[in-house]
């Protein structure tokens, strides 16, 4: 199954440019930094729900059939503490296929998320989580559980955002900023790229 | 096709960003403020969409500083604000000044923050005395936070992601984090950058023209406390 898009967020996005650098659909209420930086997999719209901040300065990497709740933060970058309008270098926040990340959470920069993740509402993940299928909890977020539901299916047709998946690799070659997509990059700076 | 693997705006988007663009260079003229050009590059620059907003659909029309569209601000006459600092800049903030807020120059608010001057359920004093919650300068108050009632923030606070801070932290220098906040990391003071930047703005309002808020956006009594010396 497909979802569609709702035509507030295409009509903000396309007729108004609110959010309209994001490739893929992303709710006017929502806030997005260097949307390039974003490497996005099928059927996942960080920034769907209203009140979402998509922080990607440092490189973000979402997997397939992620989901999103609302006035979720995905943040990349630090500050810099003692100079607060700098930032702290850093990998690239990770998170794994069909993670499911409720409302209300903030995912801080430099975690990466296992495949099938649940992170509860209202949580701060500050740390990595390594092991698939745990759910994560609680201010900082500590692994509370594993949970074995079924697979999702995604749809054969899903695309990365508005991009169809047989032009995402063309695309991310490119348009993504792969100094800011750590191991993730290789994919898309592979010879056939020809320096064009 | 072609649009989106060249990742550009639409070209609807693209019209609108270059009227955006033309009308953003030339409104002082026009016999608006220099704002626009003036906080252009600054970490709270005024936005079109939230000129819009605040100004001709008169959404958040009594804040005197640039307040995204999506956030809620109550009580903008008895929030006092520092120089480039603008609580509710960011998508689906709370900001409550009813019961007196400050919040200290060059002070970072991110979205979905919850900047509370009231107890739960109290009744908004017709003017308060003082300020009720009060937040230093150079403060970073991270993704949804809540700075509750009565709170008072020194110099350097920097609040965690999530934090609900219920208790004073007025020394300052520190990273506070977690639900109720403690202190998680102390920050050196001497390592602290205090920059300061020329030509400085309070919300739309150019530090040096600081006066015209008082009474007008801004209680008298309130206003008296922190620009009585300017």
């Amino acid at each position: 199954m497909t979802r569609t898009v709702p035509w507030k967020a295409r009509f903000a996005q396309h007729g108004l440019g609110i959010n309209g650098g994001a490739y893929w659909p992303m709710h006017p209420a929502s806030q997005l930094d260097y949307p390039n930086r974003v490497l996005l997999g099928r059927g996942s719209w960080p920034g769907i729900e209203p009140f979402c901040y998509v922080s990607a300065n440092m490189g973000i990497v979402i997997g397939d059939g992620v989901s999103v709740g609302r006035s979720v933060g995905l943040i990349s970058g630090n500050h810099d503490p003692v100079r607060l309008t700098d930032y702290l270098e850093g990998p690239p926040l990770v998170i794994g296929d069909h993670c499911v990340i409720e409302e209300g959470c903030t995912i801080l920069p430099g975690v990466e998320l296992a495949d099938f993740c649940i992170v509860t509402r209202g949580s701060v993940v500050t740390r990595s989580c390594f092991e698939p299928r745990s759910i994560l909890s609680g201010n900082p977020a500590k692994i509370v559980g594993t949970h074995d539901r079924p697979v999702p299916v995604i749809a054969a047709d899903a695309r990365h955002g508005y991009v169809a998946a047989r032009d995402f690799a063309d695309f991310a070659r490119r348009n993504l900023r792969h100094q800011f997509l750590g191991r993730f990059a290789a994919a898309f700076t592979s010879p056939r790229a020809e320096g064009s | 096709m072609g649009r989106l693997l060249n990742m550009q705006l639409s070209w609807p988007a693209t019209i609108l960003d270059r009227l955006r663009r033309l009308f953003e260079a030339h409104w002082h003229r026009v016999g608006g403020g220099r704002y626009f050009v003036d906080t252009a590059g600054t970490q709270v620059e005024v936005h079109f969409r939230m000129w819009f907003a605040q100004k001709i659909l008169r959404r958040n029309a009594d804040a005197y500083w640039p307040v995204h569209p999506a956030t809620r601000v109550r009580g903008a006459r008895f929030t006092v604000i520092g120089v480039e600092t603008s609580p509710g800049w960011s998508t689906g903030c709370e900001i409550d000044g009813r019961g007196g807020l400050y919040i200290g120059d060059y002070t970072q608010i991110a979205p979905n923050v919850r900047l509370l001057s009231l107890p739960d359920g109290a009744e908004a004093p017709a003017a308060p005395i003082d300020f009720a919650t009060k937040i230093g300068r150079h403060c970073l108050i991270a993704m949804n936070a809540t700075v509750g009632a009565g709170v008072r923030l020194g110099d350097f606070t920097i609040v965690g992601a999530g934090a609900v801070v219920a208790d004073s932290f007025p020394e300052g220098y520190c990273v506070v984090a977690g639900n109720p906040a403690r202190i998680v990391k102390r920050l050196d003071p001497a390592a602290c950058e205090h920059w300061q930047r020329p030509n400085a703005y309070v919300g739309y309002t150019p530090l040096a023209r600081i006066g015209v808020l008082r009474d007008r956006k801004i209680d008298p009594a309130l206003f008296d406390r922190i620009w009585g010396a300017a």
